[in-house]
């Protein structure tokens, strides 16, 4: 038989568990008790950060494990019911798949581009799907978008900054407004010309090549939406080159990556972009052959 | 990409001098296709002076040509020249800072040093540059506690308070091993002001030309403990006592102190007593202070702990702590004359930053005009604001604003315009505040740099193929 | 040989073998983007047709890359036995897949066989076989290999614990690990991605990971997932590892993209047989992966599927512990999505076993690619069901480093659970006094899923 005070000790132990599991308890109590919960109280489960997300109950050394959790973005210390996961864990993991799934196969809204007086332009490909699968044909120009490109700028200009869907244009849609004028900003206070951005959809970084030959700009900067992971779906990455030809080598690109929220921040971005700018225009040249 | 440079810390103390060399990494530690982000990544100390006694011609004169020929020596013997140093810090400490040639020692040491950042350092930086070298304040953050180091050397005791790893509070008080000096056969030769204020209150029997006598110094070194354990806030003793031995201010009693470490001569003597037969073995009062505190700080046992270094930490922290390095997207304009020393700060409380303009330039405009002197114009202040996190441009514009209403002073001055940011916006704000001055004004825009209100700064030669600055933040004031 | 067949009155024509080869294939997105597929799925099974009545002569004398040009396609094709081979040369590939699958076949007399193929046939009788043939014929061929422990037993399923971090940061790998073996991952090898190539890094990550191994005294092969040349210098220097890894691919050219020869292999499993910190006699690992040699412009014009089984007889060579078949990693423009992924999953791991070599899967998919959780924790149990030796392990299914999900900790002993496939035997005790598994080698233990008790 379990004593009085036995069970007392084991049930406070049990509330004090449940008190540890923050984000699930809470979630699952508010759900059921509250039937007009207002949407500020709502939990949002991804909006706890994964490297603060703890829930192994009684572990041998808990402020370590909890320290150790803060140093990599992996998902630990998150406990099991049987073999598998905490009903938490699995839809946080779901949710984040979710957003990278979505990221990659929405159409990049049209009324994004319309709203700002975006040029849009196009490459060979005719879909999300032609995009994902003929990479040959998301490096070329649609002959319409390559004809329109021709007419768009009066004089070949110093740089060209365009943005391309590629594989993430939430990752355009989040960081757009801040990067461009960061950019421009940057090449402004460089005292450097640069032409009109505009939009590339269903780009693959290579049409960038084309970019240059068509409007015959000496610095080509393509902003492309990065292959979406877990951690982010935001995550834009900048190919620069200097001079740029179709079927040059991927050497001669510059890149900068990481561009986001928890990476580096798109104003400064931007701004280290416009500083690349200017060293290309110096050394007149790019990639591997560009040394800073 | 990794740039190694060398650091010195020379500390003259009142009763020891002594110097270090350290070498630093500095390493960008993101990928090859990231925006860099450049960290000090290694410092390792490669050179240790022996403990030299200070020179002194007399009680008020440092021996200008001995510590000279001391530093010369060490330079030779850690096989390094002037020019191979490529930052670090010379402190003059305790009652020394006080006395009338430092001033020239420091210039012939800048000579010999290239260009060192921290000069004669205030007890508030001298107390909080021991506690990091000491170890005290990496502590506070590893045990997620307030921690408290107490540098106790020749004229003073510096007390500099951490929290995570950063000081959140610094007291000083006349409290030294020589304040009380005799001559080989225990004539006393000097008695500090303060603690003869203490003795005539006491009736301790002390003066100069008699023949010391432990039990009466005892007495003064217990009383002096307590002053310390008061001020702690361990328990308290004579708050009047305590007022006495203060030198500028006391510890502000902000929150709970759990951990307490020594350094300095005396703190030395805390951890691993003398044990010789004599009790004045260097002709002053320091391993009687010593025991004093042992015996004062035995019911807290439990609070006081031993640091990584103790009489080595202010050489140490001077050599390896001052300075830190800026953000690793900032701006600067090219023709700007580094290194700028002794800049002083001014912090604006953040509600300032959601100002108008104009109302900033209000709010702003008395502080510049503290720096504004009638006959020399307009000094050289830096502006430091929190910032944003992950700003919209429109934010990055609006801060730009800002500061050009705000500093228009400087910017109308031949005073180059100097931002320090707490964000990582350093170089987007750089180069719109460039193009909102039709890039015609000299500006150093840095971030991830944290300061205070009263702090100044010094701000050395780009490193890193001009990717960051090295700044030192010197605070000078705590509240 | 007749290059022809009919179907529904209609003739279809192919080129060659190789045309053969890519037509049967089963629809890959990769053979189209190279421009190789079948146009029809009606031209497909006519291809098939056809390729069920060459012979394994017609196949053996027709290897897709050639011969004098071709390390891997003469490594491949003096690797066979002549006398087997002349004993079978005349069979169709119909009739080779019929022995495969005849109840009275034992799995060493389909070995018999194999040892007269060369890869372009293993991979032709492949494409006649739908997937519960492939079943089938897969689950009579368990494979043991012995490194530090052995694997292979069809009763037991073992997985890699790979930590990796995007910094290769000690700590954060650490708490990786530490959680992965008690979860009961890690028997089939130990091993991890790094970020930093150098040697430095690499020596101090070996060395590390044997230390865990030896301080925890875990039954398991100790890895670093770098270059074989670096692994080589750091063995050099002294540093201490179980396996020796590298990629591989199914030509010469595509080999060399990865920055290897036959002879830099030779030279590393010799290394590690003097040098390594395990008795052996299998001492290497690979990875391979559907597409590599269609990414790197060496496929020789042929189908993603031949240009793979050709991996596994350049990997036979070596007696690798392990080879882990990457199935889903490449990209939508080379296995389209879940269904195309399942496809190759099976076909490898048949292919692999038929070739004679110790095969695992890393079951996973990137986040352009039409497949989620649940298509992955089915191609798991499909593949463990097929006999596979070993999957990946990385915490609830996200690598933070290479931005892609895998099978995770929670997926691995949870297969085991449905298959009651217990780890391998000695990392079964080893758990078991851990307080990580329970006596019955499939229950999680009280310290599953604590970290902290290896700290």
């Amino acid at each position: 038989m379990v004593s009085d005070d036995k069970l007392k000790e084991i049930i406070a132990q049990v509330v004090g568990e449940m008190m540890k599991e923050a984000p699930a308890a809470k979630a699952t109590t508010k759900a059921c008790c509250c039937e007009n919960v207002s949407d500020d109280d709502l939990e949002d489960l991804t909006a706890y950060e994964l490297n603060e997300w703890y829930q192994v109950p009684n572990a041998k050394d808990e402020a370590e494990y909890r320290r150790l959790k803060k140093v990599t973005p992996a998902r630990l210390g998150v406990w099991h019911c049987g073999p598998r996961e905490m009903t938490n864990t699995m839809l946080r993991f779901r949710a984040d798949h979710a957003a990278a799934q979505d990221a990659v196969f929405n159409e990049f809204p049209a009324e994004f581009l319309e709203e700002r007086g975006i040029l849009e332009l196009q490459s060979r490909c005719d879909s999300k799907d032609t995009y994902l699968t003929r990479p040959d044909l998301g490096r070329r120009l649609s002959e319409e978008s390559a004809q329109t490109l021709k007419g768009f700028y009066k004089k070949a200009p110093t740089v060209v900054v365009y943005a391309t869907d590629g594989l993430s244009g939430t990752a355009i849609e989040a960081n757009y407004d801040i990067v461009i004028p960061a950019i421009m900003n940057g090449l402004k206070a460089h005292g450097i010309e640069a032409g009109e951005p505009f939009f590339v959809r269903y780009g693959r970084v290579a049409t960038q090549d084309e970019v240059s030959e068509v409007t015959g700009c000496d610095v080509c900067v393509c902003l492309v939406g990065e292959r979406p992971g877990l951690a982010t779906a935001k995550s834009m990455s900048a190919y620069l080159t200097y001079k740029g030809t179709i079927g040059m080598s991927e050497a001669r690109r510059t890149v900068v990556s990481n561009i986001h929220n928890a990476g580096t921040p798109a104003a400064e971005a931007g701004a280290h972009i416009a500083d690349i700018v200017k060293l290309m225009l110096e050394n007149k040249a790019s990639g591997t052959d560009l040394k800073f | 990409m990794k740039e190694k440079i060398l650091s010195a810390g020379i500390d003259i103390g009142t009763s020891t001098t002594q110097v270090i060399f350290s070498r630093f990494t500095i390493e960008n530690t993101s990928g090859e296709y990231m925006v860099p982000r450049i960290e000090i990544t290694n410092k390792e100390v490669v050179y240790e002076s022996k403990i030299y006694t200070t020179p002194l011609l007399d009680e008020r004169t440092i021996d200008e040509d001995a510590v000279h020929s001391i530093i010369v020596g060490e330079y030779a013997a850690a096989g390094l020249r002037a020019e191979d140093i490529d930052t670090g810090a010379v402190i003059i400490t305790g009652e020394t800072a006080r006395k009338e040639n430092a001033r020239t020692v420091l210039h012939f040491m800048s000579g010999l040093a290239g260009d060192f950042v921290v000069a004669t350092a205030g007890n508030d930086l001298e107390g909080v540059i021991a506690g990091r070298g000491a170890g005290t304040s990496a502590m506070s953050l590893k045990k997620h506690v307030v921690t408290a180091n107490c540098d106790i050397g020749g004229g003073t005791s510096n007390i500099a308070v951490f929290k995570e790893n950063r000081p959140i509070d610094t007291g000083c008080f006349d409290i030294g091993g020589r304040l009380v000096k005799l001559d080989s056969t225990g004539k006393i030769l000097y008695i500090s002001d303060h603690l003869g204020k203490l003795c005539e209150k006491h009736n301790i029997n002390l003066k100069v030309g008699n023949k010391i006598e432990y039990k009466e110094i005892y007495k003064a070194c217990v009383l002096m403990a307590q002053v310390l354990a008061t001020t702690l806030g361990l328990k308290t003793f004579d708050m009047d006592d305590l007022r006495i031995m203060t030198t500028d201010h006391p510890l502000h009693d902000l929150e709970e102190i759990k951990y307490v470490t020594f350094s300095g001569g005396v703190g030395n003597l805390i951890y691993h007593p003398y044990e010789g037969k004599d009790d004045f073995p260097y002709n002053d009062i320091g391993v009687v202070l010593a025991r004093a505190i042992n015996e004062v700080f035995a019911p807290f046992m439990d609070k006081v702990v031993e640091p990584t270094e103790t009489i080595r930490a202010t050489v140490i922290g001077a050599g390896t702590q001052t300075m830190e390095i800026s953000g690793s997207t900032i701006a600067f304009s090219k023709n700007t004359k580094l290194p700028i020393k002794t800049i002083p700060v001014i912090k604006l409380d953040e509600a300032a930053e959601k100002f108008s303009p104009s109302e900033f330039a209000k709010h702003l405009e008395p502080m510049l005009e503290w720096y504004n002197d009638p006959d020399e114009g307009q000094e050289l202040v830096a502006l430091s604001l929190k910032g944003a996190n992950c700003p919209l441009f429109a934010e990055i514009e609006r801060y730009a604003d800002l500061i050009i209403a705000g500093m228009q002073p400087i910017i109308k001055s031949q005073h180059p315009l100097i931002v320090v940011m707490e964000e990582d916006m350093g170089k987007s704000l750089g180069q719109n505040l460039m193009v909102k001055l039709n890039r015609s004004k000299d500006i150093i825009c840095i971030d991830s740099i944290v300061t205070n209100q009263g702090d100044y700064i010094d701000i050395g030669e780009p490193l890193m193929n001009g990717r960051v600055l090295p700044v030192v933040v010197k605070t000078l004031v705590f509240n | 040989m007749i290059l022809k067949a009919k179907l529904f009155g209609q003739v279809y024509e192919f080129k060659d073998v190789k045309d053969v080869l890519a037509k049967a294939n089963e629809l890959k997105s990769g053979d189209q983007l190279a421009g190789i597929a079948a146009e029809t799925m009606q031209e497909r099974i006519a291809a098939k047709q056809c390729l069920a009545n060459l012979t394994i002569k017609d196949i053996y004398e027709n290897p897709v890359a050639p011969y004098e040009e071709d390390s891997v396609t003469r490594i491949i094709q003096d690797g066979i036995n002549f006398t087997i081979y002349e004993e079978i040369k005349n069979w169709t590939i119909a009739k080779l897949r019929e022995f495969i699958l005849d109840d009275h076949v034992t799995g060493d007399q389909i070995n018999h066989v194999a040892a007269g193929l060369s890869s372009e046939v293993v991979a032709a009788v492949t494409k006649l076989m739908s997937s519960l043939d492939l079943m089938i014929g897969a689950r009579k061929l368990p494979i043991y290999r012995t490194c530090v422990t052995t694997c292979g037993a069809p009763d037991r399923l073992s997985f890699r614990l790979q930590p990796n971090h995007t910094t290769d940061d000690v700590e954060g790998m650490k708490v990786s690990y530490c959680e992965g073996f008690s979860y009961c991952t890690g028997d089939a090898l130990f091993g991890m991605n790094p970020v930093d190539d150098s040697l430095g890094a690499v020596e101090r990550t070996m060395n590390s990971y044997q230390d865990f191994v030896e301080r925890w005294e875990i039954p398991t092969q100790s890895c670093c997932l770098c270059h074989v040349t670096t692994a080589m210098e750091c063995i050099k220097n002294g540093a201490r590892e179980a396996l020796c890894f590298q990629s591989i691919a199914g030509s010469q050219i595509a080999n060399e993209a990865f920055g290897i020869t036959p002879e830099m292999l030779d030279e590393a499993q010799d290394l590690m047989h003097h040098y390594g910190v395990a008795h052996g006699p299998d001492v290497l690992y690979f990875e391979t992966g559907e597409g590599a040699e269609l990414s790197s412009d060496g496929h020789w014009g042929a189908d993603e599927l031949t240009m793979e089984a050709r991996c596994y007889g350049f990997a036979k060579r070596y007696h690798p512990f392990l080879n882990d078949s990457v199935v889903g990693f490449i990209g939508p423009e080379y296995l389209y999505d879940a269904k195309q992924v399942a496809r190759a999953g099976m076909e490898d791991m048949f292919m692999g076993k038929l070739s004679g070599v110790s095969m695992g899967c890393d079951a996973c998919y990137t986040n352009h690619m039409k497949c989620d959780q649940n298509d992955n924790e089915n191609l798991q149990i499909l593949l463990a069901t097929e006999g596979c030796n070993f999957f990946m392990g990385v915490p609830c299914a996200d690598d933070c480093m290479l931005m892609y999900q895998s099978t995770g900790y929670h997926d691995n002993h949870a297969t085991r659970q449905a298959l009651g496939k217990k780890p391998l035997a000695e990392f079964e005790k080893w758990a078991q006094k851990m307080g990580f598994l329970e006596e019955d080698g499939l229950t999680l233990g009280p310290n599953a899923g604590d970290a902290s008790v290896l700290f």
